[in-house]
């Protein structure tokens, strides 16, 4: 009973840190341009493109951390494969069309300069990659290839939330200028997530 | 199937890259670049200079009341103190005063803590807060944070 509950509680602390994202994201529906990370976006929070970018990508990437836990409860893949198939296909669709597109314009953008942009850039690429090989191995009725994707997907999109511990990790206990943490995190908290997906889907079976 | 389903895929990634690709270049105006000769690796060599001699002595002694983590931390911004130039990026060099701020960040909100005013060649560091007209060495600046912390809470 105890060790299944500590087996679990990696399971408990991601879900929790995808929780915690979801309501500090919330702050942005206030549409004010000078909230947490707008106010380092000054000079293209004004564009109609890029700011209409930013909330449709938020909006996306609400969905997909907050929906993605429940797709790897067990019970719910075995007992109510009807609710498991609706909450996959909002997850797929919150990914696919609105939080990967649009991650993609926004890496552009990105602070950092070139080498974050790169980052961003090939990390949007990944995820659209990975959801999309997560339908089409389902589709071909391959469960197993099937989790294997989908367990990649969601260390992708749980990227927003390991960049948010690396960040203030590395700044707070390093003593690495705020340039080379931007970018170097950039790159790790997608990197970092798909290795450890590596080691779930090799060690976890 | 398979081969119908990768085309689809493959168009769509091309066509989100396309459009990315297109407002990228159609939203921004090319202004003409500046020709700033910026010697980048002096640039650093100051900034280096203002971490170990200035943000340094105050992030050992100077605490904030906000303290060190907050849920502000969780953030994709960096925390902590930081060098901003006042200065001219081009005209930051190791022989030369070099003017900026410290700031001290929590996640993306950033509030000022005090100007500074160093040159690396001959050894000078000072500071001063918002409002004074005369920079002081860090030391000192810290002794008068200090004794200001102290009045206020005895007040």
């Amino acid at each position: 009973m105890l060790l299944r509950f500590i087996l679990k509680l990696p399971f408990v602390f991601m879900t929790s840190l995808a929780l915690l994202l979801f309501c500090t994201t919330m702050m942005y529906w206030s549409f004010k341009p000078d909230v947490s990370f707008l106010l380092t976006k000054q000079d293209v929070v004004h564009q109609p493109v890029w700011r209409t970018a930013f909330y449709v990508h938020i909006f996306g990437g609400m969905l997909a951390i907050a929906l993605g836990p429940l797709q790897f409860i067990k019970i719910l893949r075995q007992r109510y494969m009807n609710v498991h198939r609706a909450i996959g296909k909002i997850y797929v669709t919150s990914i696919l069309c609105i939080a990967a597109p649009t991650g993609l314009y926004m890496a552009f953008y990105a602070n950092g300069g070139l080498y974050a942009s790169i980052g961003f850039v090939l990390m949007s690429v990944l995820w659209f990659y990975t959801t999309w090989m997560a339908i089409y191995s389902i589709r071909k009725k391959q469960i197993e290839q099937h989790v294997h994707w989908m367990i990649r997907s969601y260390a992708i999109t749980f990227s927003a939330v390991s960049l948010r511990l690396w960040v203030p990790f590395l700044s707070l206990y390093t003593t690495m200028d705020h340039l080379h943490i931007i970018i170097i995190t950039a790159w790790i908290s997608w990197l970092f997530n798909l290795i450890v997906a590596e080691g779930v889907i090799k060690f976890g079976k | 199937m398979k081969t119908r389903s990768i085309k689809t895929g493959l168009i769509l990634i091309a066509i989100a890259s396309v459009f990315a690709l297109s407002s990228f270049t159609g939203a921004t105006p090319k202004p003409e670049p500046e020709k700033i000769k910026t010697d980048w690796k002096e640039y650093h060599e100051v900034q280096q200079y203002v971490e170990e001699n200035i943000c340094e002595p105050i992030r050992k002694n100077y605490v904030l009341k906000h303290g060190k983590s907050s849920l502000h931390s969780f953030s994709r911004c960096p925390s902590g103190y930081h060098s901003e130039m006042i200065t001219a990026t081009d005209s930051v060099k190791t022989d030369r005063f070099v003017n900026g701020e410290i700031v001290f960040y929590k996640g993306c909100e950033s509030s000022y803590i005090c100007d500074f005013k160093v040159c690396v060649e001959k050894g000078f560091a000072v500071v001063r807060s918002k409002g004074s007209k005369n920079y002081i060495s860090v030391n000192e600046w810290l002794q008068r944070r200090e004794q200001y912390a102290k009045k206020t809470i005895k007040g």
